[in-house]
């Protein structure tokens, strides 16, 4: 009986696991993280690949936060999650193709 | 009668999410375009204002602490419409489009500022590749706070209940959509350029 619950189905009851409470937390991270985005701009000497690397990687915590938790994708079942990170993985190659054609891949950050 | 009408209502709900979830990649895609797009022209000034002279970092920043709060209301509007509970999810809609119309506010604002420092549409390919991205995205929540209007109103009407479809869901989808992008934006377009 269990296996003819709609996929749609088994995500929203996955989904009513979050509380109001859990998602004030996770807006609160996210607004610390923005936080120190911005800090680690001003510290001086922190520059060059480590605050790229910093900034791409805590944009990257971020982007996931939201998409896994307040979109609910984590909860969702396989197609949504494939269509969703074949895009994103569609923007990427497209990036990296348009600017490996102009030749300034690598000039970029 | 009412199984067979749950029965026949789950799978065209179910497509109207992956429809949604579709078009949220092929957005992505289109994003995609536009950052690459101004991250070639970055350093093309032609003698105009660049990103270091015009930035102004903390006031993007809380911009962008705006659009990330009006994340948490759009979620909480969502999870009271899970409850079945009206009116916190008026609350919470009216909340998530005022924090958007605030960050249009400031985006208005911001543009504005940077037209009076010489920064046109046509200054420059860097001010045309920033107009567009910043511009195309501050039309997307735009469009979102419309949304969310229709929303408050339809709710007030008929009221927007589960068993109405998942319109709710669908508007919360496109405005974390929006909120995913511009994090994006504010990384690499404003933080990596100064």
């Amino acid at each position: 009986m269990a296996a003819e619950t709609p996929a749609s189905q088994e995500a929203e009851e996955h989904a009513d696991h979050l509380s109001p409470a859990n998602y004030w937390a996770i807006a609160l991270f996210l607004g610390i993280v923005t936080a120190v985005e911005v800090a680690i701009t001003y510290i001086p000497g922190y520059d060059g690949a480590l605050l790229v690397i910093s900034l791409l990687v805590l944009g990257i915590v971020k982007f996931l936060t939201v998409v896994a938790f307040f979109m609910h994708l984590k909860y969702e079942p396989f197609t949504m999650n494939f269509m969703f990170y074949f895009g994103l993985l569609g923007a990427l190659a497209l990036f990296i193709a348009m600017l490996l054609s102009f030749r300034a891949l690598l000039d970029t950050f | 009668m009412a199984a067979e009408v749950a029965h026949t209502t789950t799978p065209e709900l179910d497509i109207r999410k992956t429809a949604m979830w579709a078009f949220l990649a092929s957005e992505l895609m289109f994003f995609g375009a536009l950052i690459s797009t101004f991250l070639l022209y970055r350093g093309r000034t032609s003698g105009g204002p660049d990103a270091k002279e015009l930035f102004d970092i903390p006031f993007t920043s809380v911009s962008s602490f705006v659009l990330l709060m009006s994340s948490l209301t759009m979620v909480l509007a969502h999870n009271a419409w899970e409850r079945n509970d009206q009116r916190q999810m008026r609350l919470w809609l009216l909340s998530t489009a005022g924090l958007g119309l605030v960050f249009l506010g400031g985006q208005f604002f911001e543009f504005s500022t940077f037209v009076h420092e010489g920064l046109k549409l046509d200054t420059s390919p860097f001010g045309s590749s920033f107009y567009m991205l910043t511009g195309f995205h501050g039309a997307h929540v735009a469009v979102g706070v419309l949304m969310l209007s229709a929303m408050v109103m339809i709710s007030y009407r008929v009221g927007l209940t589960k068993s109405r479809g998942m319109n709710v869901e669908l508007v919360a989808l496109y405005w974390h959509f929006v909120d995913i992008i511009w994090i994006v934006i504010f990384t690499v377009v404003y933080l990596l350029q100064v």
